[in-house]
């Protein structure tokens, strides 16, 4: 619950200071660095799909194609998790969710989700939900993979997944930092020392200060794309970043990911790219891919705001997500791009 | 001015330091992000795509009002229609935020539906009133259902869907 913070009285230059006088001014701004300093922690949803082409269902034969990945440029916490989808499989089938190079994060469980059994009718719609709490590191790439126990059979004809995931904006690598103003308080014993309320300003404006340099981002966006190379139509290779809520209207993107996974030997370059709608490149993530496998690409830190009118149409001023492959011989299974905007 | 020892510590000195230093404080309290996006990708959809692959669905983890919602449809057959809704279960399920338009070659963005704040008129005529407004409460299985006309492939649906979140920062 927020702490009424009573504001003191404004003072008046040849008045009465007494030293409590001036210790409501400090334990104010003290009260409000604390209150707002708490208000720490923003939600979010992030969906996955396991698609192919609308119709075409995932099985055990699709390989990498079973894997999504997820980076988070902050250190943040997995609340819950849950899939809901169409499927059948001739064993449980289990999603896990490790560390890339790594394993499985501290207190997620094994299999992370998964079905009860088998499933056997794919009309019916098969969900579960995991409320495992657990911790994944900034900056560090995660991989979710579905499997089958016993590399059983199955089809996937719709699998969606949703991770609630919690990120505290005083918490960028691992290490918390959180605003504290502790002033040096005054007595009728104490000295009228105006260095100390020098030090007390100087303390309060350095603490404040973190507020500004903590807009961290904190809402990622996806998108994903199947099948195509350099000859590949461009329209279907591009979606819209609109420019349309008020969420929007105070945003700014500050870091692209793309992940991507190539079907031949000849691998390629596999780019995801955010351009105005007059083309002019913002950001630009690049993956390498060496063959049949999978690769990472990140633009690195940026600010590209979201700039412009607030309009309920396409305007110039929004932005476009496009994807490129550089080879026109080697398809792109998928290409699945992460972008993380941060309110300012 | 520098407060030091000698000095006279003026009133303006003081008050300044709770005006100035506590501005950063006093905006930042102000800018929540307490939103969420979500892109749904229907690629390669058409006429005869069986119901069940053709949506996205997941449980509300906290109330949710959908503050927009714009669908981008690119390389669909000429003059196609493509419709997408977004229910939720409950009593919510006959009420769904629809948006259908005309799509076909190129990109084609259909209008795109927006709370702006603005009054809302509830009328017995569901079709009259804005539909963009609509709260799921924490729960609720929320679902994107996509259908189309068109025959053509390869193609692509992009449904955005932009939620403010009810826990936002806590």
């Amino acid at each position: 619950m927020m702490k009424v913070i009573t504001q003191p009285r404004t003072f008046i230059t040849g008045g009465p200071l007494a030293p409590e006088e001036l210790n409501a001014a400090y334990l104010y701004a003290r009260d409000a660095v604390a209150d707002v300093a708490q208000l720490r922690w923003a939600r979010l949803m992030v969906p996955y799909q396991w698609v192919t082409d609308v119709g075409t269902p995932y099985t055990q034969a699709s390989g990498i194609l079973l894997e999504h990945r997820f980076i988070c440029p902050l250190t943040c916490v997995v609340e819950s998790a849950s899939f809901n989808g169409n499927l059948t499989c001739a064993a449980q089938l289990r999603v896990d969710i490790v560390k890339v190079g790594g394993s499985t994060p501290d207190g997620c469980s094994v299999p992370w989700l998964a079905t009860d059994a088998d499933v056997t009718d794919p009309n019916e719609t098969t969900t579960d939900v995991s409320l495992d709490r657990f911790q994944l590191d900034a900056g560090s790439e995660y991989k979710m993979t579905i499997t089958c126990v016993g590399a059983a059979a199955f089809t996937l004809n719709r699998f969606d997944l949703l991770l609630n995931v919690a990120v505290d904006r005083w918490t960028v690598a691992g290490t918390s930092v959180i605003p504290d103003f502790n002033p040096s308080l005054f007595t009728d014993a104490i000295a009228r020392d105006a260095n100390i309320v020098l030090a007390n300003n100087t303390a309060l404006a350095t603490q404040a200060a973190l507020f500004a340099s903590a807009k961290t981002a904190v809402v990622p966006v996806s998108f994903q794309v199947h099948g195509f190379t350099s000859a590949t139509d461009l329209d279907i290779l591009r979606f819209l970043v609109p420019r349309f809520s008020s969420l929007r209207a105070q945003c700014v993107v500050k870091r692209l990911f793309v992940f991507a996974s190539m079907a031949g030997v000849g691998g390629g370059t596999v780019k995801a790219i955010l351009k105005t709608q007059a083309n002019v490149v913002q950001a630009t993530a690049t993956s390498t891919v060496a063959g049949v496998t999978q690769a990472t690409g990140d633009s690195g830190a940026v600010s590209v705001a979201m700039a412009g009118a607030f309009s309920p149409a396409v305007a110039a001023d929004d932005l476009k997500l496009v994807f490129e492959n550089s080879s026109a011989g080697t398809n792109c299974l998928r290409a699945h791009a992460l972008m993380w905007l941060a309110r300012v | 001015m520098t407060i030091s020892n000698g000095s006279v510590v003026l009133a303006a000195d003081v008050n300044g330091m709770l005006a100035v230093s506590l501005n950063d404080v006093r905006d930042d309290d102000a800018q929540l992000p307490i939103g969420a996006e979500f892109n749904i990708l229907f690629p390669n959809l058409v006429a005869g795509t069986i119901a069940l692959s053709r949506r996205f669905e997941f449980v509300a983890p906290c109330d949710l009002l959908v503050e927009s919602m714009a669908v981008q449809a690119a390389d669909m057959t000429p003059a196609s229609t493509l419709t997408v809704r977004l229910t939720g279960n409950g009593p919510i399920t006959n009420w769904p935020i629809t948006v259908t338009g005309t799509v076909g070659a190129g990109v084609v963005a259909l209008p795109r539906l927006l709370f702006d704040n603005s009054k809302t008129n509830v009328s017995k005529d569901f079709a009259t009133t804005a539909q963009a407004f609509r709260v799921f409460p924490k729960g609720s299985t929320i679902v994107v259902f996509a259908e189309t006309t068109s025959i053509a492939t390869p193609s692509t649906v992009q449904v955005c869907l932009v939620f403010r979140e009810f826990f936002g920062r806590e």
